[in-house]
């Protein structure tokens, strides 16, 4: 049985088949639309505009005293990475059947060429945020090195997804229809529009079983405050990634060889 | 020397039922220790071995649902054998289907990086070959255009030259020599000389026993997913084309179909074709001829009003191609008009083609205004045979002979 690292190195064969696959998507998917990448600009630069709008000036939701577009803003970059990801991967394997069912390739470069999308668009995004950061005089200090490995960790809890759900949707496509109203569901239960602290206190580590919760305030937190992140939180997110990426990487490849079969 | 495929014992099963409602039903039936409701099963393929040895060129045939594509996607590794063992030694590329992976959207330029990329070539090995690879598919002017604007022909080009230029040890192709215009397939099979010229391993699927003879030097057989023959090709198409055909025969004896079809008529009120008959040398109706003597062909028909100078037109075709067609305009024909019911006789003499099963098919149309008024895709069926006493040559056999004489021209 060939181990976690032999499927690994595998994947790395075939490197250069993920950046076509990732450059496939990325490039179909803004042809023949007038604006193109400047979708990816506007698409963050609005929904922080509704959300200002709709829970700030309206709902008058607290936002630990950051500007509210920024303290949205902070929050809305690594969620929708996870959400652009988990959207678009879910359905990766079932959309491309022609490819399952015709072509061998480490099946997992599907969806994590999703990713990989998913992660272009927020590198777009994050070059937005800046020049907001900068507008709003945030004071950067070193916590915000915190950045990279809670990206990181984002990225693997949502490798670990993905591979899951993907592999549910192959034979049950219920999967991609629920998703859409889990990933709403989901971000409710994220502190996004809202801050943490308004999360009683009782209640925070059942909360911060949600993994997103250690991530997005998390990163929030050391990019827009200063502060280190919450570690409790974070800690919970971090083995719930790497137990999700596990368990979600060594089903999808004992079931890899029956999806052309089921497909 | 290591063979470049082993395989052994290989079997492939499918369930016919995926249903979610049977496999829950099994699951609650497991937990209460209950005997588990039948889930109905296919075997696809059933304990098949063979060896390939390197720079052999392998076909594959047998009829529809034999197995031939479950087994090219075990080799290829799209999917997994239920039993048995696969050795597969080298890089191994496979077209099952041409232009799987094709992005609509993308320009020819951005698909062939892509597809490259899936069938395994590196972007530095796509740099170095993409000239070649556009000239092959002859569609320079088209490059930067997105392949949903496509022709079907030019989409098959584009897919098929990607794959003509892989560099693997072992090449899997799947019924697609058949592609493009005649030229085009011309280029295929000089690629594919020279592919097997350079010692590689070549896997052909296909239903064109002429492409098979053509480029294979051994042949599987499947047949309801067992291995029937292993062999030389002349050896195991006749096998194959002769079981195909005493199943037909089979079936006639039965009181059953043979292959023969039913007529189109486009126009019943007008004319009906009901009969298309073959007769020997001897005038007695037949479906087995000796190969050299003459062939009668007689379509019996009823026309309601009488039809002109009608085009009548007969294809012959054999090995799965088409060989040669004969019609009461371009050749010979005394045939002025067809009216009440009666029937026209075609002769053929000599006819020279060599032994095997072959079909006909019928056409007729009025004469005035070229429209079809009947089109019979399998209209009759017949065999060639040798003579007891003809003396056959090389075992090459091609699909007819020249009436051919050789002489010497300056000997002392």
């Amino acid at each position: 049985m060939p181990s976690t690292i032999d499927h690994l190195r595998e994947l790395y064969r075939h490197r250069e088949l993920l950046v076509s696959l990732t450059f496939r998507q990325f490039h179909a998917r803004y042809k023949q639309s007038v604006l193109g990448l400047g979708w990816a600009v506007f698409k963050p630069i609005a929904t922080v505009s509704i959300f200002t709008v709709v829970f700030s000036v309206i709902a008058k939701f607290p936002s630990d005293g950051i500007p509210y577009p920024l303290f949205a803003f902070g929050a809305l970059l690594p969620w929708t990475l996870f959400n652009t990801a988990v959207s678009a991967g879910v359905p990766s394997m079932v959309n491309q059947a022609n490819l399952v069912a015709k072509i061998y390739l480490p099946r997992e470069i599907l969806p994590l060429s999703t990713i990989i999308a998913a992660s272009v668009d927020f590198v777009i995004a994050l070059a937005v945020f800046v020049p907001v950061m900068l507008y709003y005089g945030v004071d950067v200090t070193w916590n915000i090195l915190w950045a990279v490995p809670i990206l990181l960790i984002t990225t693997l809890f949502t490798f670990g997804l993905v591979l899951f759900l993907s592999l549910a949707n192959v034979w049950f496509r219920d999967v991609s229809h629920a998703m859409s109203f889990i990933l709403q569901f989901w971000m409710y239960l994220t502190p996004i529009i809202y801050p943490l602290s308004m999360v009683p206190e009782r209640y925070r580590l059942l909360y911060g079983l949600n993994p997103m919760v250690g991530l997005v305030e998390g990163f929030r937190d050391v990019v827009l405050k200063g502060t280190p992140p919450p570690l409790d939180l974070l800690g919970i997110s971090t083995v719930m990634a790497v137990v999700t990426f596990w368990f979600g990487y060594k089903l999808f490849k004992e079931r890899e060889y029956q999806f052309a079969d089921v497909i | 020397m290591q063979p470049a495929i082993a395989a052994q014992g290989l079997s492939k099963r499918y369930y016919l039922n995926q249903s979610v409602g049977l496999g829950l039903r099994r699951t609650i039936a497991r937990i209460q220790g209950a005997p588990l409701p039948e889930r109905p099963e296919f075997w696809a393929l059933k304990d098949i071995g063979f060896e390939v040895r390197r720079g052999e060129s392998v076909g594959l045939i047998g009829p529809n649902g034999s197995g031939k594509s479950t087994l090219f996607k075990i080799l290829a590794k799209i999917t997994r054998q239920t039993e048995g063992r696969l050795r597969v030694n080298g890089r191994l590329s496979a077209l099952i289907e041409v232009g799987a992976g094709f992005h609509p959207e993308l320009s020819g330029r951005e698909n062939i990086y892509l597809n490259g990329a899936i069938l395994g070539m590196s972007r530095h090995e796509i740099d170095r070959k993409f000239d070649a690879i556009v000239a092959f598919a002859e569609l320079e002017q088209f490059i930067d255009t997105p392949v949903k604007r496509y022709s079907s022909g030019m989409y098959v080009r584009l897919g098929f030259s990607i794959a003509a230029h892989l560099d693997p040890d072992i090449l899997l192709i799947d019924e697609i020599l058949a592609v493009g215009d005649f030229s085009f397939q011309r280029k295929c099979f000089e690629r594919v000389r020279e592919f097997r010229s350079q010692d590689r391993t070549f896997f052909l699927v296909s239903h064109n026993m002429l492409h098979i003879e053509n480029v294979c030097d051994r042949v599987l057989y499947l047949k309801n997913g067992h291995l029937v023959a292993d062999g030389p090709p002349s050896e195991v198409i006749a096998l194959y084309l002769n079981q195909q055909d005493a199943q037909s025969q089979q079936r006639l004896q039965d009181g059953g179909h043979s292959r023969i079809t039913t007529p189109i008529l486009s126009d019943p009120e007008r004319l009906s074709v009901s009969r298309v008959r073959t007769y020997d040398a001897q005038g007695r109706e037949t479906d087995t001829l000796m190969f050299g003597e003459p062939l009668e062909i007689e379509v019996e028909y009823r026309a309601t009003k009488p039809l002109i100078r009608p085009k009548i037109e007969i294809g012959v075709f054999g090995m799965g191609n088409f060989l040669a067609e004969t019609n009461t305009i371009t050749d010979p024909s005394e045939i002025e008009v067809l009216e009440g019911e009666g029937r026209v006789r075609c002769r053929i003499d000599p006819v020279l083609l060599t032994p095997g099963p072959y079909h006909l098919d019928l056409f007729v149309a009025d004469g005035e205004t070229s429209a079809d008024l009947c089109h019979w895709q399998i209209a009759g069926e017949f065999r060639v045979a040798f003579p007891k006493d003809f003396r056959v040559g090389s075992g090459r056999e091609g699909l007819f002979r020249f009436p051919a004489h050789w002489h010497s021209v300056d000997a002392q």
